[in-house]
């Protein structure tokens, strides 16, 4: 069956107006993502990690989406994370001397981030516990924070939040 | 243009944004039954309980597959220092979900392991890691390090340096799986996970500060024979791991 040409025109303007309706959704979606990285408010920690509230100046180079992508290209971030901006901080122990050269020291301290700008993307689910006799983990909520660096989209550590810490 | 042209069209069109809107669907497709949590591990100790170090590359192996709906369906494999009752310290690669992604990533944790520490998780195929435990603080602690994939331990960056040294310490290669057997373990049978490899050898130190193949020892397991095989090479200089259901 043939179709009429002003059919034919009118579904293709209509094609049109949808392809940048959509083009327009995910544009803004985009730029939410971009600007939907609240600072956080307090500083969290876990397991020796800090994750405290940024600068009020800090200016990222890159932005939330832009930092996932870069840490795991072609990927978007999940609906079901959420991320928030702030500063990450990861101790090693004790400055170890020639061994620990490569590390950030501060008074006595070795690091592997200090007060490093990062989004904290936040997921509900924790890898389990390593280990023969690692305990089992409580049935409460857990978060996986994934630490990317903000201006580089490296990542810098995965931390657990479990309900007791 | 007739109606079914048209209908591709508009399809072809609306598909691929379809599928950019729901987001990158998940790479893994079974769905976890099994519960048990596991291990398929060698051992390495001393009559004096003098472990004072292991060191060994750890390859990347990107295949296995995780399951879905038990989560959470994780794979291990790595050395370690440990303690018989509940106190590790150990580092390796890790198979698991991070931000909802499918990761295969470096990793460490101390204490009772409770915390696994996940990081750099995008090495490629093949690659070699090396990871070394060992004592320091003139031998009252333990750092637990990653000396990179150049090869050899004269580049390592150390990642926790805390823990006090164990009174019985056993040095452990594993694998460990939950979810198995649902869960494949990394390695293929024409191209097996290897801890250890021809030029740099699974090692142990002891009290003598010398780093040197050891014997290890391995420690049964009843699960997933059919599936999960391992293997060692002149009694542990190099420990094999892979799944007879991955394909590569």
């Amino acid at each position: 069956m043939q179709l009429r040409r002003p059919f034919v025109i009118t579904g293709a303007l209509g094609l049109a107006v949808l392809a940048a309706a959509l083009a327009a959704v995910l544009t803004s979606i985009g730029h939410a993502q971009a600007i939907a990285a609240p600072p956080v408010t307090t500083t969290i920690t876990i397991d020796g990690t800090t994750f405290a509230p940024p600068p009020s100046n800090a200016t990222p180079a890159l932005t939330a989406a832009q930092a996932f992508a870069t840490w795991s290209p072609g990927t978007a971030i999940p609906s079901q994370v959420s991320v928030q901006l702030g500063l990450v901080t990861v101790p090693v122990g004790p400055d170890c001397g020639a061994e620990c050269s490569n590390l950030i020291v501060q008074n006595g301290i070795a690091y592997q981030s200090l007060n490093e700008l990062a989004y904290g993307f936040e997921w509900s689910t924790c890898p389990p516990p390593s280990g023969p006799n690692a305990p089992t983990p409580s049935p409460g909520p857990s978060i996986q924070w994934n630490f990317i660096d903000a201006n580089t989209g490296h990542q810098i550590i995965v931390e657990c939040q479990r309900s007791a810490s | 243009m007739n109606r079914s042209a048209f209908l591709a069209f508009i399809m072809a069109i609306l598909t691929p944004l379809t599928l950019l809107a729901l987001g990158t669907p998940a790479a893994w497709a079974d769905t976890c039954t099994g519960t048990n949590h596991i291990w398929i591990e060698y051992h390495w100790t001393r009559p004096g309980w003098d472990v004072e170090g292991v060191r060994a590359p750890v390859q990347v192996r990107l295949d296995g597959g995780l399951c879905d709906g038990g989560a959470p369906a994780t794979q291990y494999t790595y050395i370690a220092i440990q303690n018989p009752s509940t106190l590790l310290n150990q580092a390796g690669l890790a198979h698991t979900l991070v931000s909802g992604v499918e990761k295969y990533c470096r990793f460490y944790a101390a204490g009772d392991g409770s915390n696994p520490k996940l990081y750099d998780c995008n090495d490629s195929n093949d690659t070699n890691v090396f990871f070394k435990i060992h004592t320091w603080n003139g031998g009252l602690q333990y750092l637990i390090a990653d000396c990179g994939t150049g090869g050899g331990y004269s580049n390592c960056t150390v990642k926790y340096d805390q823990d006090n040294v164990y009174v019985y310490p056993t040095g452990a290669v594993s694998a460990e799986i939950y979810n198995a057997c649902d869960v494949h373990i990394m390695g293929g049978s024409g191209n097996p996970q290897n801890v250890g490899n021809n030029n740099y050898y699974i090692q142990g130190l002891d009290a003598t500060g010398a780093w040197s193949a050891r014997s290890w020892g391995f420690q049964g397991n009843a699960y997933c024979t059919a599936n999960y095989i391992t293997s060692e090479q002149n009694s542990g200089e190099i420990i094999d791991y892979y799944d007879t259901r991955n394909s590569q």
